[in-house]
């Protein structure tokens, strides 16, 4: 897989994982997914920010005005309730459909 | 809080919202250049694909394109204005008719489930030689039901819950103030209740209001309680005096519209002296009054049909002497058909009438957003190297087309509001139901759906036509003078559409106003020259027998005849042409012994005094005309008409013949014939009449005053004359009979006048349309008539070049016209007057016309070549 890029459909998920710590900036979050996954996945601005403003419709973000490092005043995006629940199945989901891809890989 | 109700949040909050996303983006540019110092895109262009998430991209652009039609069309208010006014005119004329046609056609009745009301119809089949009405059908009136038909049926039936009769009546009402002539329903006591109306005020009529010894009441109509009693509650419970007797009012009716024609007061049967008499109750041949009905649920009008017909079968066998040896047929139509019926082809044809004149606007419209087109297709090509897709262009310029449509709309809508009034006045002429008439909401919504399908035909022209070599737009300079082929087949093909579409709505407007014209001029059999006339309704409760009628009219001629001026008064039935129908009574030819199962022959009666026919101008044919002597006691006498003569005694002189209108109690002998007289419509033919002495026969009353001046000025004489002998004795219809010969063409007249109106809008639209197509056509061949020009070519052949192409256009669009017209006129029969829908001196006249028009609006604009200096033209690349 090369580096910079994202297996389709799973970058709301990353997204809402990297969340659920706590709220981070749009920056920020590029950042964690970029640095938790070694380097290997690198967010694109062009999907980060359409990802962002369809989970905001959605309410499984929420923002919130804060203070960025570089002392700016940003936006925070916070996981509500129902993002988490979403986080949940989706990652569920998401083992599903490892373990059937892994299954094939193994006895293929 | 729901998705969708964040995303209407982020519609109305999205200024905010996207300076916050633009800052976002901003603020993570910022930082991750300070770290890595990597290219970031463009950051407008990422909040833009940011912000398709929030859903309301469409209607942003959908704005910016409104924003920047208007900001156009206020760039070009010559376009803008000429498209509105043509579209206006289109679609306020659409408007207009289709709030006729929904109000009367489409609506449905007011009433509790209105489609299971039907009108009942009885026919007795005639003998072959009953006249033949123009339009070659059988004269089958409806002959009415008697009160024994109309019990039988009520126990038979099986298909109706209820079976209402109705007739109506003028009595004259005294309520304490002036006497008043009322129009009085006479209905049997469920009529309402089968209609589904509840009483206003008080209470309707129930079986208790419809025995033997029931007290006379009375339902007074929601306008007369309006515009008699000011709306006053208190009215019920009120006596008046009605035909001798005491009438209580029990109730008021709603506002709504009363079928089958508006009455000022109802009474239930037992109250009209008529309809109570023992001849009315008991003889089951005295058929006069209508039936109506309500089917039962479920059931159709071809089950209620066959229901009838059983019935009367049934009857038929049980009494044979009651019904004609070739039978009877009892038919239905629902209530909404047959109330709508004479106006529904006229509605339709205007309605088809002003679609086609919308469709010449189109495509008018279409040709001048063309030619406009090649304006712009500089800037389109510009916006298209911009980036701008072709789909996006194709919306642009589709709605701009909206606007410009949707303004017609409005403009359309008004015009449409202004000119009700008059329409309604107009259909209300043929139908009760023209009261429902408004712009509601229905009619909104179509001129909306109108405007919006206007605004897309007429752009889709320009918009489609538009090619996609852009770049050869922009490499072109501004002066091309590159000949758009494709461009002109466009516009050729809509300049033919509208002539044709011109030359078929002439024709219609042509035929219209031919057979108005031949209506006008056809001799009605009598000379209405300075002549009034006026109905004096006796009150029967006061002037019992027919000696009192003469008396009065006696004094009555006496007065008037002392007037200067006047010179000579007679009386009638009915003066000729006055609304109403003809009456069909039986009668036996002495010698001619017809079997109880033979069809006796019918003829419409009317009375005559002294002097009628005279007054009248009406000839005499043979014989005599009446004079004093036929009086009562003397033998009874009659004067037939000329077409009475030639169907009844073909080969013999009728003079002398008698013939008898009760069954051979009495005998009529024929003392004279006169000519044919137009009674009951100038577009019926001939109608068989006996004419009766006013002194042996008694039937309603017509005064006559033939004057020396303008007959109207009569009219206030005529009345202090009445009220000089009895002033509580009403006068009414005072017209001249020239009015009421107008009158009778009213109809015809407004369709022909609303038919030539279309008429003349769509041709002068098409000529305008014309004269453009040549401007271009001119502007667009400026260089290489230049070059003919510098060649030698003389002014007179340019000129006759460009209008021979022109001239291609106008023959080609005559030529489909012609082929179309033929194929529409056909719907128009039924409004004719022997015309033709193929009348080759309108489709001449039309063809002539339209060229002349076509000529003169092409020619205008072709004369420009004449003025072209060649050296100038050629320099203009």
């Amino acid at each position: 897989m090369a580096k910079n890029e994202m297996l389709p459909g799973t970058l709301g998920m990353l997204v809402l994982r990297v969340l659920q710590p706590g709220a981070l900036h749009g920056y920020a979050i590029a950042q964690r997914i970029h640095t938790l996954s070694n380097d290997l996945l690198q967010v694109e601005e062009g999907s980060l920010y359409p990802a962002l403003q369809r989970m905001l419709l959605k309410g499984w973000v929420q923002a919130e005005w804060g203070i960025s490092e570089t002392n700016r005043k940003v936006r925070f995006y916070k996981l509500t309730a129902a993002g988490r629940k979403q986080l949940q199945s989706e990652m569920n989901d998401f083992d599903r459909v490892l373990e059937g891809i892994q299954a094939v890989l193994s006895k293929a | 809080m729901g998705e969708l109700f964040r995303r209407i949040y982020y519609l109305f909050n999205r200024n905010r919202l996207e300076r916050e996303l633009q800052s976002d983006i901003e603020a993570h540019r910022e930082m991750l250049e300070a770290e890595t110092r990597k290219d970031f895109g463009n950051p407008t262009l990422l909040a833009e694909q940011a912000r398709e998430a929030w859903g309301w991209g469409w209607l942003e652009r959908l704005l910016q394109d409104v924003r920047y039609g208007f900001r156009i069309l206020k760039k070009n208010p010559g376009f803008t204005l000429v498209a509105v006014l043509a579209l206006g005119l289109g679609i306020g004329a659409n408007t207009a008719l289709f709030s006729m046609v929904y109000g009367v056609l489409i609506k449905p009745l007011p009433y509790t489930q209105g489609n299971q009301l039907v009108v009942l119809r009885q026919t007795f089949s005639k003998p072959t030689m009953a006249g033949m009405n123009h339009n070659g059908m059988a004269n089958m009136d409806n002959i009415g039901f008697s009160a024994k038909d109309i019990q039988d049926y009520r126990h038979q039936t099986r298909a109706f819950s209820l079976l209402e009769e109705y007739h109506s009546m003028g009595f004259i009402l005294l309520d304490g103030r002036e006497p008043t002539r009322v129009t009085t329903g006479v209905v049997s006591a469920h009529f309402f209740d089968m209609l589904g109306i509840k009483p206003y005020l008080g209470r309707l009529f129930t079986d208790g209001d419809e025995t033997k010894d029931s007290d006379a009441v009375l339902v007074l109509s929601y306008p007369y309680w309006k515009n008699h009693y000011g709306g006053d509650p208190t009215v019920v419970g009120r006596h008046f005096r009605m035909n001798d007797k005491v009438h209580t009012v029990v109730g008021v009716l709603p506002p709504v519209p009363q079928y089958p024609r508006e009455n000022d007061v109802y009474m239930t049967t037992v109250a009209c002296p008529f309809r109570s008499s023992p001849m009315m109750t008991e003889e089951r041949d005295h058929r006069m009054v209508e039936l109506f009905g309500r089917l039962k649920p479920g059931e159709t009008l071809q089950s209620g049909t066959a229901d009838l017909g059983l019935i009367v079968s049934r009857l038929e066998k049980t009494y044979p002497e009651s019904y004609p040896p070739q039978g009877a047929t009892v038919s239905m139509e629902s209530l909404r058909t047959r109330l709508t019926q004479d106006v529904r082809p006229m509605l339709l044809i205007l309605l088809g009438t002003a679609g086609l004149v919308l469709l010449i606007a189109c495509a008018n419209v279409a040709n001048l957003a063309l030619a406009r087109m090649m304006r712009r297709e500089q800037e389109l090509a510009v916006r298209a190297a911009l980036g701008a897709s072709r789909g996006r262009l194709v919306r642009q310029l589709l709605t701009e087309s909206t606007l410009l449509s949707l303004g017609g709309g409005l403009l359309g809508l008004f015009l449409a509001s202004q000119c009700l009034t008059l329409l309604v006045s107009f259909v209300a002429r043929f139908t009760t139901r023209a009261a429902e008439v408004s712009i509601s909401m229905p009619v909104l919504l179509f001129t909306l759906g109108l405007s919006l399908l206007t605004g897309i035909i007429f752009g889709a022209a320009p918009a489609f036509s538009q090619r996609a070599s852009l770049v050869n737009s922009l490499k072109e300079g501004s002066n091309s003078a590159t000949v758009k082929l494709d461009g002109n087949r466009v516009r050729n093909f809509l300049a033919v559409g509208q002539v044709a579409i011109s030359f078929i709505l002439l024709i219609g407007a042509g035929l219209m106003i031919r057979s108005f014209v031949k209506l006008q001029r056809i001799d009605a059999g009598y000379n209405g020259d300075h002549i009034l006339a006026a109905n004096v309704p006796l009150n029967f409760s006061k002037y019992k027998t027919n000696q009192d009628n003469l008396i009065f009219f006696d004094r009555l001629k006496e007065k008037l005849e002392a007037a200067p001026g006047v010179l000579a008064v007679a009386f009638d039935s009915g003066a000729p042409l006055a609304p109403g129908t003809p009456s069909h009574q039986e009668f036996i030819v002495e010698g001619r012994p017809t079997g109880a199962r033979d069809a006796k022959p019918q003829t419409s009666l009317e009375v005559a005094s002294p002097g009628t026919f005279r007054l009248l101008g009406v000839p005499l044919l043979s014989g005599r005309t009446f004079t004093d002597q036929d009086k009562e006691g003397a033998p009874p006498v009659t004067i037939v008409s000329r077409s009475f003569a030639q169907h009844y005694f073909p080969n013999e002189d009728p003079l002398n013949q008698r013939f008898s209108l009760d069954k051979g109690k009495s005998w009529l002998t024929v003392v004279g014939v006169v000519g044919d007289v137009k009674q009951y419509g100038l577009d019926r033919d001939p109608i068989d009449t006996a004419y009766l002495s006013m002194a042996q026969y008694s039937m309603g009353y017509t005064v006559l005053v033939k004057t020396a001046g303008d007959p109207m000025n009569y009219a206030s004489q005529l009345k202090a004359a009445v009220f000089s002998i009895d002033k509580d004795q009403p006068i009414t219809d005072i017209k001249t009979l020239d009015e009421l010969r107008g009158d009778s063409l009213a109809a015809t007249r407004l369709t022909s006048i609303l038919l030539a109106l279309f008429a003349a809008l769509a041709l002068a639209i098409a000529a305008t349309g014309l004269s453009g197509v040549t401007a271009l056509l001119v502007s667009q061949r400026t260089r290489e008539i230049g070059i003919r020009l510098a060649l030698g070519a003389q002014r007179g052949e340019v000129l006759a070049m460009v209008v021979k192409q022109s001239m291609r256009v106008i023959l080609l669009g005559l030529g489909v016209g012609v082929v179309g017209a033929l194929l529409a006129s056909r719907v128009m029969d039924t409004l004719l007057f022997q015309t033709p829908n193929t009348d080759p001196v309108t489709f001449v006249g039309v063809a002539v016309v339209l060229l002349v028009v076509a000529l003169i609006a092409s020619y205008i604009p072709a004369r420009r070549v004449t003025r072209v200096n060649p050296m100038i033209a050629l320099r203009s690349e």
